[in-house]
């Protein structure tokens, strides 16, 4: 038999009451209705305020986090299908061959500049 | 000239010749996306981090190369690489309006002296070779080699085993060399006549102080 069971089998065991003094101890006999009708009303908005801070509190909402997961790779899948800017098939076809052009352009004046240092061969004749 | 003709069965080896095989150029600053919802154009460096393979559209030009890699390599790594073969004019732009014998002499026989980017080719009517032709160090093809061993009917020569030695040494200084600042050893006359040229050469710190140490021998 282990503690929790021991618990279960006492569970007619007479409540401990606090000692009373002063005047402000009231026994629930005495109460008024409508006393206990604000009570009841105080507890049930305590009860709703705490639902609805809940999501607020120290605790780690798994929940949430997981729906901000998933958010964020959605987020990410979407920023990279826009990676750049879309044109023409056409444009395409006309920038690769601007890109080819320039290639050889830039070896040739790469190779003017190369020409202009060193031994100028011509000068022998 | 310098060149011997293979058998189109004859396995693929360093100074092969092949005329019609595509460069591709490539812009870093304009690469063409190509996908299931169009085209694109991005910068690399807004790709550079993307892990998933990219098609994209590149511009290619049907050229004459040679191949570079070493034979050992060339029988049975996957890829081959070629250098571009051009006209010389185009490589070497010294020689752009050269017609006399002894300028050309001069020009093509100063390997012996110093390296140079380029190797040189003569003309050949077997070749297709109509003028002078220069290998460009500096522009590399990379293409399969099972591909290119199928297509061994593009290759129209190889360079003879005095040609193809020159070129073997000549490849191998050139992608040895290593980046030094020319003037760092002149004097503080010849830098200043570097200077008129190259005003950008910063002095090295002994050029500096053979400056300070001239200037108080002259007081």
């Amino acid at each position: 038999m282990n503690n929790v069971s021991t618990v279960d089998l006492f569970d007619d065991w007479p409540t401990l009451k606090a000692p009373t003094s002063g005047p402000w101890r009231e026994s629930h006999e005495k109460q008024s209705e409508k006393a206990f009708k604000l009570s009841h009303m105080s507890k049930v908005a305590g009860l709703a305020l705490f639902l609805a801070v809940s999501p607020i509190t120290a605790m780690p909402d798994l929940w949430l986090m997981e729906r901000n997961r998933r958010d964020a790779v959605v987020t990410m899948s979407i920023y990279q299908e826009v990676i750049g800017r879309f044109i023409s098939r056409s444009e395409a076809l006309r920038v690769a061959r601007q890109i080819l052009v320039s290639a050889e352009q830039e070896r040739l004046q790469l190779a003017e500049w190369e020409a202009k240092r060193g031994i100028q061969w011509e000068e022998d004749k | 000239m310098i060149y011997v003709f293979p058998k189109q069965t004859d396995p693929i080896r360093q100074g092969d010749i092949f005329i019609g095989l595509p460069r591709i150029d490539l812009s870093l600053q304009k690469v063409l996306l190509v996908d299931e919802k169009g085209e694109r154009i991005a910068k690399w460096e807004a790709l550079a981090k993307e892990c998933q393979p990219l098609n994209i559209i590149v511009p290619v030009r049907s050229v004459a190369a040679i191949v570079a890699t070493q034979d050992c390599d060339a029988y049975r790594s996957r890829d081959i690489t070629l250098c571009e073969i051009r006209e010389f004019r185009d490589v070497e732009r010294k020689s752009r309006n050269t017609t006399a014998a002894k300028s050309w002499k001069n020009i093509l026989t100063q390997h012996a002296r110093i390296n140079q980017k380029w190797f040189y080719l003569p003309p050949s009517t077997q070749l297709d070779f109509s003028d002078k032709m220069a290998v460009d160090f500096l522009v590399t093809l990379r293409v399969p080699r099972e591909d290119l061993e199928n297509l061994r009917s593009l290759r129209r020569g190889r360079l003879n085993p005095i040609a193809d030695e020159h070129f073997r040494e000549r490849i191998g200084e050139f992608f040895r060399r290593y980046p030094y600042d020319e003037w760092y050893a002149l004097d503080e006359q010849e830098m200043l006549e570097y200077e008129k040229e190259y005003p950008d050469a910063g002095r090295f710190p002994w050029q500096k102080v053979a400056n300070e140490s001239n200037s108080g021998t002259t007081k």
